[in-house]
């Protein structure tokens, strides 16, 4: 019966993969592929996904430290609101972004004036639109590393002579680890998939904000062919990644 | 006195009020029951525990004083700390893990590195330097637990159960290594144990903790002969009946009399008799004993030479018979007996 269940789900979750490589144009593939337009959203892709796993490691890691550390109030309604556009529909949190800093958003505005910075349609508003959407995935799983953290190897750590910076450098993040890689690959990969927030702050310019995802979503209009083949890219490069990793890091985590 | 700590703190359910002093050299083991305020004892004077009232002071230095507003944060107190189940870090080789405090001290990479490797000689554990710390065994990775703490050169060490984590039959080898050890290490040393033959073998001197407060402290024969607590009686294996001294008698608080042959201080007083010196018999003993009390046989234990049978009734009693008479009186839970001893076997001190 659970097996019977379990190879449902399987072939549930494969016939969709199964249907994009039946569809594939097997002799045309490497022409298909070789088009500047599937070079330019590739570059742009691994570019925005890993400039967002940057973003949301260097920032995500202190705000999951904090939350899961530092006692204050409101902690609560703060990570409701950073989880968010993990629940939202990405087309809002797209939305959002564009009102918060769109050419006259809330912040927006500001910084065309201020500083002549334009986000939206360009390659950094890709950024901050994937980084908005994927950093909850790294700073839901960090925290979630950082609480199971046994706080007594930080005391002994202490007792051997080290400052706090020391202990966090040295013991709690090293500790961490295995959270934290699983939290930026977690968040790489719901990068690189990203399409609504993207698509809705900052367009769908080919060579400045198309990546992958919004290349397929073109394609399908002129070229079902290309986007078949770009699809086929994304499944080879994602798949590739997830199992590596599986093996070495989710494992330990 | 190397070591002076006298603390105050409430920590959950745990009221601590103790006072400890151990001098260069010495080693104190503090014994009492599970939840009894010893871990937080030692945790107060490393500064893990923050002290509501009192002093931790080390030498000249003090650090803790809450009246003086004094607080020196644990990194900076000069004591090491050897932890229950030895928290090596899982992420370090054993080499770095005693290196550890040296880097913490400002040594450089390179002679903290050479200075550990010393340590780990000096344990017996050189061999096993790049080795991860899952892949020690119980005995080694308390030894590499014991080089770290010992590496930056404390004036004083604490130990929190240092043999708990082993099992029963490693557990005898290594407290004679830890001995070894301890012996070599000439600061202040604590070390916190429930089980009264560690205490003995590894300690100078016993201080038992029972709910947060010293009942007593001496060496392991004072602690064996005048006994202060149920707890402490029950360790050693002797009834401890508490009264108040009358002439010839002790009157226990729910009006018995314990009959002696001196007379007793007319204070509070504790009676102490051997298990050994107890008799059980089926039937109303008649001649000499003046003490003897019907009582309900509660619990029966103990091996094919002796057998401890505890008793309970206007009084708890715990006699030690020979198996032929388990026998030969059907002593089991439930029966109903009567329990003798001598006056003469009866020693009363001061409470």
């Amino acid at each position: 019966m659970v097996l019977g269940l379990a190879a449902v789900a399987i072939g549930f979750m494969a016939l969709p993969f199964a249907g994009l490589l039946g569809r594939t144009p097997w002799g045309n593939l490497a022409n298909l592929l070789a088009d500047p337009f599937v070079a330019e959203a590739l570059r742009l892709s691994v570019l925005t996904s890993l400039a967002a796993m940057a973003m949301s490691l260097l920032l995500g890691v202190p705000l999951a430290w904090v939350l899961a550390r530092v006692p204050f109030p409101g902690r609560a309604v703060v990570r409701g609101i950073i989880l968010l556009p993990m629940v939202l529909p990405p087309v809002v949190g797209g939305a959002a972004l564009l009102f918060a800093l769109g050419r006259r958003g809330l912040v927006g505005q500001w910084l065309d004036e201020r500083f002549g910075i334009l986000l939206p349609f360009s390659t950094w508003g890709v950024i901050v639109a994937v980084t908005f959407i994927a950093m909850p995935f790294l700073v839901i799983t960090v925290e979630a590393g950082l609480r199971s953290a046994d706080l007594r190897f930080e005391e002994a750590a202490a007792t051997l002579g080290a400052s706090r910076l020391t202990v966090l450098r040295r013991v709690t993040l090293p500790m961490a680890w295995p959270s934290i890689a699983a939290g930026a690959v977690l968040s790489w990969a719901r990068g690189l998939g990203e399409f609504g927030a993207s698509i809705t702050f900052a367009g769908n310019l080919k060579g400045r904000t198309q990546t992958m995802p919004l290349a397929v979503f073109q394609a399908l209009e002129s070229d079902r062919d290309a986007a078949v083949a770009i699809s086929l890219v994304m499944v080879a490069v994602s798949l590739a990644v997830l199992v590596a990793l599986r093996e070495r890091w989710f494992r330990v985590a | 006195m190397t070591l002076v700590a006298d603390v105050a703190l409430v920590k959950g359910t745990l009221r601590l009020r103790a006072a400890l002093q151990v001098a260069d050299g010495e080693v104190v083991a503090l014994l009492g029951p599970n939840g009894a305020g010893k871990t937080t004892l030692l945790r107060a004077v490393a500064g893990l525990d923050p002290i509501e009232r009192g002093v931790v002071r080390v030498g000249e230095q003090v650090l803790d004083d809450p009246a003086g507003d004094v607080f020196v944060p644990v990194e900076r107190r000069p004591i090491g700390f050897v932890f229950q189940d030895y928290l090596l870090f899982g992420h370090l080789s054993v080499l770095d893990n005693v290196a550890f405090g040296l880097r913490c001290h400002g040594m450089g990479r390179k002679p903290a590195a050479a200075a550990a490797m010393g340590w780990l000689e000096r344990f017996g554990l050189a061999a096993a330097a790049g080795d991860h710390p899952r892949s020690l065994s119980g005995g080694q990775a308390q030894r590499a637990a014991l080089a770290r703490a010992l590496a930056p050169h404390p004036r004083v060490l604490l130990l929190d159960e240092p043999l708990a984590a082993l099992d029963v039959a490693t557990r005898r080898q290594v407290r004679g290594e830890l001995a070894a050890h301890l012996a070599d290490f000439p600061g202040a040393r604590v070390l916190v144990t429930h089980d009264p033959v560690e205490a003995v073998v590894l300690a100078d001197r016993i201080v038992v903790i029972e709910e947060g407060q010293v009942v007593q402290q001496g060496s392991a024969a004072d602690i064996r002969r005048h006994p202060r607590s149920d707890y402490v009686a029950r360790l050693v294996g002797i009834n401890l009946l508490r009264g108040r001294g009358n002439d010839h008698h002790v009157l226990l608080p729910n009006g018995a009399e314990v009959h002696l042959a001196d007379t007793a201080p007319a204070s509070d007083v504790f009676a102490v008799v051997r298990p050994q010196s107890v008799a059980i018999h089926r039937h109303r003993p008649e001649g000499t004993p003046r003490n003897v009390w019907r009582l309900t046989v509660v619990g029966v234990e103990g091996d094919s030479e002796r057998i401890r049978v505890e008793m309970d009734g206007a009084l708890s009693l715990v006699a030690e018979v020979t198996p032929a008479a388990l026998t030969e009186l059907h002593l089991a839970p439930g029966a109903e007996v009567w329990a003798s001893f001598k006056a003469t076997d009866v020693v009363v001190y001061p409470v």
